[in-house]
């Protein structure tokens, strides 16, 4: 854990390294140890502002709501969107070819494309009908939900999707489904109550490992929106003392929440 | 076994991506990278007209605000992004396999030391990081002379493949852990092997089937991070702020053209549309690639596992045996 905060804090550090492409390591050690001691240390976090140091964390704590918000939410709809599509694929055989389709050319459209689509549409909406109730950008005072969380959605559902069909057809063969089928169970109930059950565990587990390819997302997702979140913040703000912050309360709420979940989720359940 | 056929659709992914290099590099080789630039125009009623302008026959994607043929500056720009997507693929799976693999035989403690100092790149993207060491070293203001265009590059690529290198690295290693697990790596070193001769004589073979395909991902992967960074306004190889107007492109690669133009989007959409397009297309041909490598090779193990089977079955003594343990890679 300590060297993981170490590692960020090295990695945070280096823009001061390398200065007009050449190697300047004196300054790169000393921003880091003054990264070390505002973070660890006693020293006020704060980072600079026309007017002069300004502490960070309250400023912060509004571009965190947002992310949060954006993100949790888009992982909460891809999921359970993911888990519909699933089983609608594994209920009426015919359209598998058609969803299967469609997500294959989604996954190819880089998302940024995807984003400038949505605001188009919406743009094109408001000139045909005068809808005018959907933002397409955020700004300082004005938050925006709708479309960031449309389009980071959209992309991870398609993550999912494609774990969830390799797991489901990977959990179909195994012994349980078969005793439950010669049982009289009906495939809904299978598939809604003991299926769904044994895979949530390891979702979580594939959520680790593939957090970082949504929080990519979202970070263009908020630039290209104006949304009013940590990682605009970021490329706005380009002080290490930042990045090293936003970085930590990337990785030390994730890395807590699995430790957690190792302490907690008897070992039983881990192995599926 | 079969002889080995060589699938359709690779052969139709890697074909289009080396036809945009070779019209690239054939462009600059034959006509100084040249790309015809038509500010103004008179139409079919003799009226005057100012760029852009709209596809037509003769510039299939049309122009862009300055005139600039778009067809043409995408095919000057492909061997830059694709060229780059390309190395910085290689240098990562190179270094990725060779560190992977010596820190396979380190001891366990060590290899956990530095699993959690790297820990933090399963969390934060890469985006963010290479935007964040980039901006600093590779945006210039006017006022300065910016260093030569191959050194920027040069810095880059270096840059992008650094960041990328631990994701792979332990990619590699984790694999060649597993393997070190299996019966035939314990008679090895009974037997004397040397680290370089494990490596070499039974760890690269089963490695090796992986190598074409986390390529291939990496190469995708980083044609993304471009596309975002040239979002960012950061352009492939430096961007260069002259005052008061928008970063200009220094070579016509496309995540250039992709922030360049990404701001007039609603007004000329077609400009925006044809480096996505671009962008896409080349993503499309990797992520086609690294599908039907993946099937072939579930396929391979799936072969693999039902010889095994009935081979197991002749020769196993005991009513249940485990025959295989599930190999597929997800």
């Amino acid at each position: 854990m300590l060297l993981s905060v170490t590692g960020i804090l090295a990695i945070a550090a280096l823009p001061s390294l390398l200065r007009e492409l050449s190697f300047d390591w004196r300054s790169y050690g000393e921003m880091f140890y003054h990264l070390l001691k505002t973070f660890i240390g006693p020293e006020e976090l704060t980072y600079f502002r026309e007017e002069g140091p300004v502490p960070l964390i309250p400023v912060l704590k509004g571009f965190i709501a947002q992310t949060t918000i954006i993100l949790v939410a888009s992982i909460i709809i891809s999921a359970v969107l993911a888990v519909v599509i699933v089983y609608i694929e594994l209920r009426l055989t015919k359209v598998r070819k058609l969803i299967k389709g469609i997500q294959v050319a989604l996954e190819s459209i880089p998302d940024i494309f995807l984003v400038v689509f949505l605001q188009f549409v919406v743009i094109l909406l408001y000139q045909r009908t005068g809808f005018d109730q959907i933002e397409i950008a955020g700004a300082d005072d004005r938050p925006i939900w709708l479309l960031p969380i449309v389009s980071l959605s959209v992309t991870t559902t398609l993550l999912f999707i494609k774990w969830l069909t390799l797991k489901v057809d990977h959990e179909l063969k195994k012994p349980y489904v078969e005793l439950a089928h010669a049982k009289g169970l009906l495939f809904p109930e299978i598939f809604w109550r003991h299926l769904l059950r044994n895979v949530s565990m390891s979702f979580l587990y594939f959520l680790k490992t593939n957090i970082i390819i949504i929080i990519s997302n979202l970070l263009i997702v908020e630039y290209l929106f104006n949304v009013q979140g940590v990682f605009f913040f970021a490329v706005t703000n380009l002080y290490p003392e930042v990045v090293a912050a936003i970085m930590l309360m990337l990785y030390v709420p994730v890395y807590l929440f699995y430790l957690l979940m190792d302490l907690i989720v008897p070992n039983e359940w881990k192995g599926v | 076994m079969r002889k080995r056929k060589i699938d359709p659709w690779i052969l139709l992914s890697v074909g289009l991506i080396a036809l945009w290099l070779v019209a690239s590099i054939g462009n600059t080789v034959f006509r100084d990278g040249k790309v015809d630039q038509e500010t103004l125009r008179y139409d079919a009623d003799g009226k005057l007209s100012v760029a852009p302008f709209g596809p037509s026959m003769s510039e299939p994607f049309g122009t862009d605000r300055q005139g600039n043929d778009l067809f043409q500056m995408m095919v000057e720009g492909a061997k830059w992004t694709i060229g780059t997507g390309l190395i910085v693929a290689f240098a990562r799976v190179l270094f990725g396999l060779v560190a992977g693999a010596m820190l396979a035989f380190t001891n366990r403690r060590r290899y956990q030391v530095v699993e959690s100092f790297f820990d933090s790149f399963t969390v934060v993207p890469i985006t963010l990081l290479s935007f964040i060491i980039l901006s600093g070293a590779l945006i210039f203001m006017s006022d300065d002379t910016p260093p030569p265009f191959v050194m920027r590059a040069g810095f880059e690529v270096l840059v992008l493949v650094l960041l990328g290198l631990p994701t792979v690295m332990f990619y590699f290693a984790s694999e060649a852990r597993k393997l070190m697990g299996e019966e035939f790596m314990l008679a090895s070193s009974t037997m004397g092997g040397g680290r370089w001769h494990q490596f070499r004589k039974h760890l690269y073979p089963h490695l090796k089937d992986l190598i074409g395909l986390t390529t291939m991902q990496q190469f995708v992967q980083t044609l993304i991070v471009l596309s975002h960074l040239g979002i960012l306004n950061l352009f492939y190889a430096g961007s260069i702020i002259k005052f008061e107007s928008d970063p200009q492109v220094v070579t016509y690669e496309w995540s250039g053209a992709l922030g360049a133009y990404f701001r007039g989007f609603t007004a000329f959409p077609w400009i925006f549309i044809v480096p996505v397009a671009c962008f896409a297309m080349t993503i499309i041909c990797g992520n086609i690639i690294v599908i039907r490598l993946q099937r072939n090779r579930m396929e391979k193990v799936r072969i693999e596992v039902a010889e095994n089977e009935s081979e197991a079955a002749a020769t196993s003594l005991e009513p249940f045996e485990l025959i295989s343990t599930d190999r597929a890679k997800k």
